[in-house]
This record gives C-alpha cells, structure tokens and sequence, in this order.
C-alpha cells in the first residue's frame, strides 16, 4: 500500500495565529486521519 | 500530529534576518521513525529513527505569495512490520548513533548506562535525545557508561524515571524540522511518500 502525508507548517511574522494544518491520507484508503490548527508563530 | 521548527533552526532564521548568517546546511534528509514523545523545539533528534535516511527532492514554490514556501518531498518504503510516528528533516544524510538504556534513569541520575556504546563519537561533549529530554554526554567509562548534564539544550528534565530499553539518539547534523504523529502502521513493502511544506506568511 501507498501512503502520503502532507505537512504543512505555517510560520507567521504577524501577530495573528495562524493555522498549522497536517494531516496524512492514504492513497488506497481515502481519509484524513489527523487534522488540527494550532497557533503559531514565531 | 505535532509539528515544530527547532530551537537551532529559530536562531538561524533569526541570526538571517540580523546579518549575523545563516549557518545551516539545507535541511533536505528525511528520516522517519517510532520515538513515542510528542515533538518539541528542544529535540535534537527523532525518538527513535528507523534506517537510513533518505534525501528529499526540494523545491521552493508559491502558496500565497512567489517564493513563500520551503517544499521537501520523499518516499520511503518499509522493510518490515512498523508503526511510524514521526518524521524530521535533517541537514545531514549521515546517520544518528542510536544505542538504548541498559537501565532506567531516575530523575536525578547524571550516569546513564547504554547499550551500543561503541557506535557513539568518542569526541565529547556531544547531545543525545532520551524521550523528550536532551542530555549532554560529557564523557564515558570506555565501555557502557555516558556520564551527562541533565535538561541540555533547553529541554526539561523527566520528573519521572525513564525506562530502560529507551532509545538513545546521537543526531548527525542538525534536525531542522520535526513532526510526531499517532501510530501509522506499514507492512513490509508499504511506501510512504512525505510532503512537507514550510510557508512563512
């Protein structure tokens, strides 16, 4: 089986959190098993 | 899921932007493997890396605005039976020493005994990640004893014993990026493409 997970990792220069959103699928079984938005900034 | 830029990565994006230089290496080595401890910005390695790592295709590319965004992708494919739970990228394809805790630690011991002593660097200081506390190995018996400063790196140190059989993780080059995850179990032959994306906005 094949799987992807995409990362995505947002890194703010403003003052307004923004949304960290990962989330991993797999190709053969179609589904988001981890999902969730976290302020981050630096 | 739990994803951070490290402590050594902040600085250097911060000495970038004063002019004091960027000092990392591109970060484009992958490594993946089943450390059980949430990321934090004070890892200095993965918890627990499974083989070699594998170097990542990068490329920069335009999410919001032109050039905003750092795009490492890479595949790997399993050789066994395995619950992958993190991931990290590294500026080094050199792999990391990993031995184990011959014995637990409690929270106020400076000795640690290991197995796998003799694939450690015999150059001290080094740092090595113990769960989610960095240790400072200042020196060693020869043979199966790493005599440490506690709570290196930022880290904290455990409140409670950490137990024997945990690995111990000598980073090669600096980890840059790191994500845990809940358990993703592969069979043997399963791939695993990661595409992993640093936009600054």
């Amino acid at each position: 089986m094949q799987y992807t997970m995409n990362i995505n990792l947002v890194e703010s220069g403003s003052t307004q959190p923004v949304s960290e959103i990962n989330s991993y699928t797999a190709v053969d079984n179609f589904a988001t098993l981890g999902e969730e938005s976290v302020p981050y900034s630096i | 899921m739990n994803t951070v830029l490290t402590s050594t990565t902040r600085s250097s994006l911060v000495n970038a932007i004063t002019g004091s230089g960027y000092s990392l290496s591109q970060p484009k080595y992958l490594s993946w493997g089943t450390g059980v401890s949430p990321a934090l910005p004070t890892d200095v390695a993965l918890g627990n890396p499974n083989g070699p790592s594998i170097t990542g295709t990068v490329s920069t590319i335009s999410t919001v605005t032109s050039g905003d965004t750092y795009f490492c992708t890479g595949t790997f494919t399993s050789s066994s039976i395995l619950s992958v739970t993190e991931v990290g990228l590294f500026t080094s394809q050199s792999s990391p020493a990993v031995g184990s805790l011959s014995n637990q630690v409690n929270p106020t011991d400076t000795t640690i005994t290991i197995s796998g002593y003799s694939k450690f660097s015999t150059s001290f200081p080094f740092n090595v990640q113990v769960s989610s506390e960095v240790m400072t190995v200042l020196s060693g018996n020869g043979s199966n004893v790493f005599y440490v400063t506690r709570a290196a790196n930022g880290s904290s140190k455990s409140t409670s014993i950490i137990p024997a059989l945990t690995p111990v993780v000598a980073p090669s080059g600096n980890m840059f990026m790191k994500s845990t995850f809940s358990g993703m179990t592969l069979q043997s032959g399963d791939s695993m493409l990661f595409n992993i994306q640093i936009q600054f906005v």
